[in-house]
C-alpha cells in the first residue's frame, strides 16, 4: 500500500470515527451492563448484579405478548408502505415535468415540522369531538354522529401507520430520488436500442440499481417503525387499551415511569436484536451478500 | 405519452394533497381563536382571522399581558414560548452546523472504505455505522455521561453538546449512505485521474465531489432535518433556556396542561418555515449531478 | 390509617427513626454511606443526574445545583444538638446566605420565581432558589435528584411520591422538629387532613400547596335550554336530566366520562364510587392488600355497571373520554362537548374563564348521590438531605415552608397575624384553590371568594371541598400501597378497564366480573413474585 495511502485513509477516518466510536461502544456496553442490574431509580439502594433476570422478567411482563404484536402489526403495515410509496413517489418526481423542482421540494415539508406538532395535527383531525374527518363524514351523509375514531382499535392503528408515514416519506423519498440520479443514462439508452418495455426497463435497470438503496431504506424505516414512540405518546398514549403500546412505549415507560432503567435496557436490547435479524432478513431478500465496500 | 403525461399530473395531485392537507390545516387552526377551533363543524374560513397566536409567539410578554387586560386575572398560556425565537437560532446554527460536519466527515470516510483496500475495512465499516442500531431511550444515559466528560471540555448545557451529539447521531447513516452512492459510481474516471499524478485529496475534491453531489446534498438535508427535529437528547444534554433548541421549546410548549391548540399550531408553522428554505437551497443542487453521474 | 400495617412491615423503620431524633448525625452518617455505596457505581449517580437533567430544567437559576461535598462537610460540623428549638428569625452576617433549594414542577413557573424573589427580599439571610424538574418528569427528575444525593431542601409532592419517598426514608417530618407545625392541622378541612401526616409516625410532615376536589360541574346553558332548574341531587335525577337534556338537542353527549392518563384511577372510578355510597370507604383490598374488589356487590362493579349502562345502554354517555388527556378534558368540558363533568376543581377555572367557549356557563355542585369527590392534594415535604445540612438551613426551610404553605407577614412566619401570601398568590393569580378552611371563612380573605365568583360560587366550593373524602391515604383503597402497582396499574387496570368501557368484553354483570377477576388474579399473581410482598 502506498504511503499516501495510509496517510489520507488515517486523516479521512480520523473525524468520523472521534464522533462514531465514543458515542458507540461506550452506549451499546453500557446497555449490557444496565441490563444485567436490578437497577430501580425508586430504590437506589438495592442496584445490584442480577444476571437475566431482567430479559426474564420483561418476556414474562403482562405487556411483552401485546406490545409485541402491536409493534409486529404496526411495522408490518408501515414498513412495506413506507418503501413502497417512497420509491413511486421517488419515480414520479425524477421525470421531467413543469412543477417538479416545487414537488420535490413539497415532498420534503413534513419533516420541517417538529414531531409533536404534526402528531398534534393528526389527532386534531381525527378527534370526536372537533376533528374535521368526523365533520367532514358526517357531511357526506356516511355517519350520524361523531365517532371517537381513536378509541377504536384498527382506526386508532391505522391512524398511527398515517402519521408515521406522513412524517416518515421524506427520507427514503430523497434516498431514493438520489440513487435515482446515479443511473447511467447509458443503460436507458442501451435498453431502449434493446427496444425493451418500460415495465422490464424499471425492473432490470431502476430497481436492481436501487438495491443497496433499497436496503438503507428498508433498514431505516424498519428502526424508525421498531422505535416510533413519539406519535404513539402524542395521539393514542398506547391505548386503547393497550392495542397501540408498541414495544418502545413500554421502554419509555419502564425508563421514566417506573424509574426502572435494568429493564429498559433489556427491553431495548431485545430490539437491537430483532433489529439485526431483520437486517441480516433483508440483505437475503435483496440478494446482497453484505455490504459492498466497492463497486 | 399523452396517458403518461395525465398520469404525472394525476399522481401530482395526489402526492400535493397528501403533503399539503394536514400543513394547509394547521395553518388554518393557527388563524383560528380558541372557541373557533373547538366548535362543530370545524371553521374552514377563519371569519376574521386571529393573528394573537403568531403574536404570543414572538412577543409572549406583550400577548400576556393584553389578554390579562382583556380576560381578568386568570392566564394559562404557555410562557416558555418566550424562548421561541431564540431556540430558532439555536436550531438553525446546529442545524448548518452539523451539515458541515457530516458533510466533511462522511464524505472523507466513506470515500476511504470505498475506494482504498486497506486490513480491517470492512470491520470498521461495520463499526462505523452500527451507532444507529441502537434505540435511543437506551443511550441516553451513556450520552450524557460522554457529554459531561468529553476530554474534560465543559460542554453541557452548551449548543456545541447538541452539535456533538447529532453529529454522532447523523454520521453512520450518512457513511452509509455515501458508501452506497460511491459504490454505484464506476472508478474508472478516478483511476485515470490518479494516473495522471493527482493524490487522494485532489482526486476526491477535483473529480470525486462533481459526480456525487446529489448523493452529498442528499446527506446534507438528512442531517439538518435530522438535527432540525430532534427532541430527545437535544433535552437530554441541555439545562438552561438560552441553550434550548426548537423541538425542546415546542415540546415544552405543549406539555402545558392546558395547550391552547392554535398558539401549539402557530408554532409549527413558524418552526417550519427555516428549515424550508434551507431544503430550497439545497433541492437545487440534488439534480445537478443528474448527467454528471453518468460517466463520459 | 389501619395500625395493623404499621406494626407489621416497619418495625426496623422506626427504630431507625428514633435513633434519628436522638442524633442527627448518626443518620448522616449511615445515610452518606449508603449513598456512597449505590455511588460506587459510577454510572449509577450518572443516571440519576441524567433523569435529572430529562426532568429538569433550571429555569434561570443557574446556581441551584451545588456541588454538594463542600457543603455538606462545612454543615456537618456546624449540627448542634438542639435541632428542635423553634426558628428564630435570625439574620445572618450578609454575604453569608444559607441557600434553600425549592423543587416545583413546570406550572405557574413565572408566579413561583416571583414568590422566591419577593422572599429573598424580606430574608437576606437566606438565599431561595427554584429547581424546575419540568413537568411530565416530575417524578423521575426529583427522585434521580435524591438518588444522587442532591435533592431539593422542600419540594412539591403528590401523594404517591410522598408515600414512596417515606418508605425510601427520604423525607423528614418536620414535626419533630417544629412542633407547632400541628396548629396548621385545625385550619385544614377534615377530609385533607390525613394527606399532611407520615402514615407510619402519625407526624406532621409539611404544609399544603393546594387542595381541591374532583368536583361535579356541569354546563348551566345546556339545563336552562332543556328547562331544567336545579343540578342534579341523585344519580336518578342525573340520569333523567341528561335524558332530557338528549331529548332536547340541546347535547347529544351529556355525561362525560373520562380516564385520563392515569387510567383507572380519579374521575371514571373514584368519584362515581364515593358518589354512589356514603359508607366508609370504597375499600378495594383488605388490609393486607388482597383484592376484595372482584365481587357483583363491590363499589367498583357498581360503578363499572352504572358507566356500561350509562354508554352502551342508555346512550346518554360516549367512550369519547377514555382516550381524554386533561387538557382534551378541560376543552371538551370548555367548549361544551359534555353536559356533567368531574374534574379537578382548578380546571374549572381555565374551562370557565375566556377565551374557553363556554366561558360563565359553566357551574360546580355539590355531587349528586352522596355528595363526597375525591380530593386532589399537593404538599410540600421536606427532604433528610436538609436535616443532614444542619440547623441553619433546617430553619431556613422551615422559614420557607411557612412562606409557601402557610401564614407569615412581610415574608416572616407569623401564625397568629400572618396571612398564607403564596396560597393567596395561588388562588387569585392561577385559580389554584386553598385548602385552609380561614381562606374560605375569614372576612380577611374576602379577595379569595371575590376572586373566584366569576367561575365559581365560593359557598358551593366551600361545601364541596367539606365534602371531600381522601381515599390516598388508606392502602385498602389506593394501589400504590404495593411495589408493583405501577405495573398493575397502567400495563393491567387500563388496558382491561379500557376494553371494558369501550364494550369490547361484553357488557353483562358476568362480563364485568370477569375482568375484575382477571385483575385480582393479576394483583395477587404480581403480590406472590414481589420479593418484598408490600
Amino acid at each position: 500500500m502506498l504511503k499516501e495511502d495510509i496517510r489520507f485513509i488515517i486523516l479521512a477516518l480520523i473525524p468520523s470515527l472521534l464522533f462514531v466510536l465514543p458515542f458507540t461502544f461506550y452506549p451499546i456496553g453500557y446497555a449490557i451492563y444496565v441490563s444485567t442490574q436490578r437497577y430501580d431509580l425508586k430504590y437506589p439502594e438495592e442496584i445490584r448484579f442480577i444476571g437475566f433476570d431482567n430479559f426474564i422478567q420483561v418476556i414474562n411482563s403482562y405487556y411483552f405478548t401485546d406490545s409485541v404484536l402491536a409493534t409486529v402489526i404496526f411495522a408490518v403495515i408501515s414498513v412495506p408502505l413506507t418503501v413502497l410509496i417512497s420509491l413511486g413517489l421517488a419515480l414520479l418526481l425524477s421525470q421531467k415535468f413543469r412543477g417538479v423542482g416545487f414537488l420535490q421540494w413539497l415532498v420534503l415539508v413534513p419533516w420541517a415540522i417538529p414531531l409533536v406538532v404534526s402528531s398534534a395535527v393528526w389527532k386534531w383531525i381525527f378527534d370526536a369531538n372537533y376533528g374535521i374527518f368526523n365533520a367532514a363524514l358526517k357531511g357526506l351523509g356516511v355517519i350520524d354522529s361523531y365517532i371517537p375514531w381513536l378509541s377504536l382499535k384498527w382506526p386508532a392503528m391505522l391512524i398511527l401507520v398515517l402519521a408515521f408515514l406522513w412524517v416518515q416519506l421524506p427520507l427514503p423519498t430523497l434516498l431514493f430520488l438520489a440513487g435515482i440520479q446515479s443511473i447511467p443514462q447509458e443503460l436507458y439508452e442501451a435498453a431502449l436500442i434493446d427496444g425493451a418495455r418500460e415495465w422490464s426497463r424499471f425492473k432490470s435497470i431502476t430497481f436492481t440499481w436501487l438495491k443497496p438503496f433499497m436496503l438503507i431504506v428498508a433498514v431505516y424505516t424498519t428502526l424508525m417503525a421498531l422505535w416510533t414512540f413519539d406519535i404513539v405518546y402524542v395521539i393514542t398514549a398506547g391505548g386503547p387499551g393497550n392495542f397501540t403500546a408498541v414495544i418502545s412505549y413500554y421502554t419509555f415507560s419502564e425508563m421514566f415511569t417506573f424509574l426502572n432503567f435494568g429493564r429498559a435496557s433489556a427491553l431495548s436490547f431485545m430490539v437491537v436484536l430483532v433489529s439485526i435479524g431483520l437486517i441480516i432478513a433483508y440483505f437475503r431478500a435483496l440478494r446482497i451478500g453484505r455490504l459492498r465496500l466497492r463497486a | 405519452m399523452d396517458r403518461k403525461k395525465i398520469g404525472i399530473l394525476l399522481a401530482s395531485i395526489v402526492v400535493a394533497c397528501w403533503v399539503l392537507l394536514p400543513i394547509l390545516w394547521m395553518l388554518d387552526l393557527s388563524l383560528q381563536s380558541e372557541p373557533e377551533i373547538h366548535s362543530a363543524p370545524p371553521t374552514i374560513i377563519p371569519h376574521n382571522p386571529v393573528y394573537f397566536n403568531y403574536w404570543f409567539i414572538f412577543d409572549t410578554s406583550s400577548a400576556i399581558e393584553a389578554r390579562l387586560q382583556e380576560s381578568g386575572r386568570l392566564t394559562f398560556l404557555p410562557a416558555v414560548a418566550r424562548w421561541f425565537p431564540n431556540a430558532l437560532a439555536n436550531s438553525v446554527i446546529i442545524g448548518l452546523v452539523v451539515i458541515a460536519i457530516n458533510v466533511f466527515a462522511a464524505t472523507l470516510a466513506s470515500y476511504a472504505y470505498t475506494r482504498i483496500r486497506f486490513p480491517g475495512s470492512q470491520l470498521l465499516f461495520y463499526m462505523s455505522i452500527a451507532g444507529r442500531l441502537i434505540p435511543p431511550v437506551a443511550i441516553v444515559v451513556p450520552y450524557y455521561i460522554i457529554i459531561q466528560n468529553f476530554f474534560g471540555l465543559k460542554l453541557y448545557d452548551t449548543l456545541i453538546a447538541v452539535i456533538l451529539v447529532h453529529a454522532a447521531f447523523t454520521i453512520p447513516l450518512n457513511i452509509w449512505i455515501l458508501n452506497t452512492y460511491l459504490s454505484t459510481v464506476p472508478a474508472d474516471i478516478e483511476d485515470a485521474a490518479r494516473v495522471d499524478g493527482y493524490g487522494r485529496f485532489e482526486t476526491l475534491f477535483r473529480v470525486v465531489l462533481p459526480v456525487i453531489t446529489p448523493g452529498i446534498v442528499a446527506v446534507g438535508i438528512i442531517s439538518f432535518m435530522v438535527s432540525w427535529g430532534e427532541f430527545f437528547f437535544a433535552f437530554m444534554v441541555t439545562q438552561t433556556q438560552l441553550s434550548r433548541t426548537m423541538p425542546v421549546i415546542v415540546g415544552f410548549m405543549a406539555a402545558q396542561p392546558y395547550k391552547p391548540v392554535g398558539i401549539l399550531m402557530a408554532g409549527g408553522v413558524v418552526a417550519m418555515l427555516p428549515a424550508l428554505v434551507v431544503i430550497a437551497i439545497f433541492r437545487r443542487y440534488l439534480i445537478s449531478g443528474l448527467v454528471a453521474g453518468a460517466v463520459k | 390509617m389501619p395500625g395493623t400495617r404499621k406494626s407489621k412491615t416497619k418495625p426496623h423503620k422506626e427504630d431507625e427513626k428514633d435513633v434519628l431524633l436522638r442524633n442527627p448525625l448518626d443518620k448522616t452518617v449511615t445515610r452518606r454511606a449508603a449513598l456512597s455505596s449505590a455511588g460506587k457505581l459510577a454510572v449509577g449517580v450518572a443516571a440519576g443526574v441524567v433523569i435529572g437533567a430529562v426532568g429538569g430544567y433550571l429555569a434561570g437559576s443557574s446556581g441551584a445545583q451545588q456541588t454538594p461535598q463542600t457543603v455538606t462537610r462545612v454543615v456537618t460540623q456546624t449540627v448542634t444538638q438542639q435541632v428542635t428549638t423553634t426558628a428564630q428569625t435570625t439574620t445572618g452576617p450578609v454575604g453569608q446566605k444559607v441557600p434553600v433549594t425549592w423543587g416545583i414542577w413546570s406550572w405557574g413557573v413565572e408566579l413561583v420565581q416571583d414568590n422566591a424573589r419577593i422572599f429573598n427580599q424580606y430574608n437576606p439571610d437566606i438565599d431561595l432558589q427554584v429547581v424546575d424538574y419540568g413537568l411530565d418528569t416530575f417524578f423521575s427528575g426529583l427522585s434521580a435528584a435524591y438518588t444522587a444525593g442532591n435533592p431539593p431542601n422542600i419540594h412539591y409532592s403528590t401523594p404517591d411520591v410522598t408515600y414512596i419517598y417515606q418508605q425510601n426514608g427520604w423525607l423528614i417530618d418536620m414535626e419533630d422538629y417544629f412542633p407547632e407545625i400541628r396548629r396548621y392541622l385545625d385550619d385544614v378541612f377534615p377530609g385533607f387532613r390525613k394527606g399532611l401526616i407520615n402514615p407510619d409516625t402519625g407526624k406532621v410532615t409539611g404544609l399544603f400547596y393546594y387542595g381541591g376536589a374532583q368536583a361535579f360541574m356541569y354546563n348551566a346553558r345546556h339545563l336552562q335550554e332543556a328547562g331544567i332548574d336545579e343540578p342534579p341531587k341523585t344519580w336518578e335525577d342525573l340520569e333523567e336530566q341528561a335524558r332530557l337534556i338528549k331529548q332536547k338537542g340541546v347535547n347529544d353527549d351529556p355525561i362525560g366520562i373520562w380516564y385520563g392518563s392515569w387510567g383507572f384511577v380519579e374521575v371514571g372510578t373514584y368519584c362515581f364510587m364515593l358518589g354512589m355510597t356514603d359508607q366508609e370507604g370504597p375499600f378495594m383490598w383488605d388490609e393486607d392488600l388482597n383484592p376484595i374488589f372482584n365481587d357483583k356487590k363491590s363499589p367498583w362493579f357498581q360503578s363499572l355497571r352504572w358507566q356500561l349502562d350509562m354508554i352502551h345502554k342508555e346512550k346518554l354517555a360516549s367512550t369519547k373520554g377514555v382516550l381524554y388527556d386533561e387538557a382534551q378534558a378541560v376543552n371538551a368540558f370548555g367548549s361544551g362537548a359534555h353536559t356533567f363533568f368531574w374534574m379537578p376543581d382548578y380546571d374549572l377555572a381555565f374551562a370557565n374563564t375566556p377565551p374557553s367557549k363556554e366561558a360563565g356557563n359553566l357551574r360546580m355542585a355539590v355531587a349528586p348521590g352522596s355528595g363526597r369527590v375525591s380530593t386532589i392534594y399537593r404538599t410540600y415535604q421536606v427532604s433528610r438531605k436538609t436535616l443532614e445540612q444542619g440547623r441553619n438551613t433546617l430553619e431556613a426551610t422551615w422559614r420557607v415552608l411557612q412562606f409557601v404553605g402557610g401564614r407569615t407577614k412581610n415574608g416572616r412566619p407569623d401564625f397568629e397575624n400572618g396571612e398564607y401570601f403564596v396560597c393567596r398568590r395561588l388562588n387569585n393569580e392561577k385559580g389554584v384553590g386553598p385548602i385552609y378552611i380561614s381562606m374560605w371563612e375569614d372576612p380577611k380573605y374576602a379577595d379569595i371568594r371575590e376572586s373566584v365568583k366569576s367561575w365559581v360560587d365560593p359557598e358551593v366550593k366551600r361545601q364541596v371541598l367539606f365534602k371531600g373524602y381522601d381515599f390516598f391515604n388508606d392502602p385498602r383503597m389506593t394501589t400504590w400501597w404495593s411495589e408493583w402497582w405501577g405495573y398493575w396499574q397502567a400495563g393491567v387496570a387500563r388496558p382491561l378497564i379500557h376494553d371494558l368501557i369501550l364494550g369490547n368484553r361484553g357488557l353483562s354483570d358476568d362480563d364485568i366480573l370477569a375482568v375484575l377477576n382477571r385483575l385480582a388474579e393479576e394483583w395477587n399473581r404480581m403480590k406472590r413474585e414481589s420479593k418484598t410482598g408490600k
